[in-house]
């Protein structure tokens, strides 16, 4: 039987390559929340201004990365423009001879307990020189 | 429900499910796109899992965190270890070594569009430890 003819359609969506693969069904639909645009909402230059004073930037958690790994080469990107969705690509020689697991623990214990408080959300690669 | 008895629950939930999933919503109805891309790799390589939905109480957050020493969801155990997060699992997920952890083949069928097609099962998920949000009440 083909994919298609299923009971329900699957969620088309997808995010690397990976379909979300949610069912449809009529219940489901409007809880299906798009990859980009639930995860990553668009926000309004008006709505940035009014919470820039208040939330970590871009520069903050770049340099504070660097400061808890010399040497470091970070790169920091605010996903939504918001100050809460941040992702960090980190390439430092400390990572060496970690498993990806201490790596990004090490990253995460940069900022402890504002990680799912103002951080809301950290996506982190690490890798060595 | 106590804390200390949430967290022996996650602990137990670990321990008894090779593949266990902490996530926001269900792998059904994700509430958080993470939640969703880490759920979707596990669909896309067609492996049972047990998952669970971190948001009806916010003490199994903090106790899961507590206990994995990881402070975001989604967090993905397999045999009782912590695997990572979303972009671990991506990851893995990608290069074929989560595929290679779980002793399963790389979806390598595609369709028109050339995107892996999910495997061909309705329910992955078993039903583990879901339940854990009725118990919170009793």
């Amino acid at each position: 039987m083909s994919r298609r003819g299923r009971k329900g359609l699957r969620c088309r969506r997808k995010f690397r390559g990976l379909r979300c693969g949610a069912t449809l069904s009529a219940a489901a639909s409007p809880t299906c929340q798009p990859f980009w645009g639930a995860a990553f909402p668009t926000r309004q230059p008006a709505a940035r201004r009014r919470y820039r004073l208040s939330v970590p930037s871009s520069e903050d958690l770049r340099q504070r990365i660097e400061a808890a790994l010399p040497g470091a080469h970070v790169r920091i990107e605010d996903l939504t423009g918001g100050g809460d969705h941040f992702r960090a690509e980190v390439v430092s020689d400390r990572f060496e001879g970690l498993s990806r697991i201490e790596q990004h623990k090490l990253i995460y214990g940069v900022f402890g307990d504002e990680v799912g408080g103002p951080i809301h959300a950290l996506s982190i690669k690490t890798s060595t020189p | 429900m106590e804390n200390t008895e949430i967290r022996e629950f996650i602990k137990q939930s670990i321990e008894d499910n090779e593949v266990m999933l902490f996530m926001k919503g269900t792998p059904e109805q994700p509430r958080c796109g993470f939640s969703m891309r880490a759920a979707g790799a596990l669909n896309a390589l067609g492996v049972r899992y047990a998952a669970l939905d971190i948001l009806p109480d916010p003490r199994i957050k903090q106790e899961l965190a507590g206990l994995s020493g990881w402070p975001t969801t989604p967090q993905l155990f397999i045999g009782g270890e912590l695997i990572g997060g979303c972009d671990i699992v991506l990851e893995m997920y990608e290069t074929g070594e989560l595929a290679e952890r779980l002793g399963v083949e790389m979806p390598d069928e595609h369709d028109d569009e050339g995107e892996p097609v999910l495997a061909d099962s309705d329910t992955p998920v078993q039903q583990g430890p879901i339940p854990l949000e009725n118990r919170l009440n009793g």
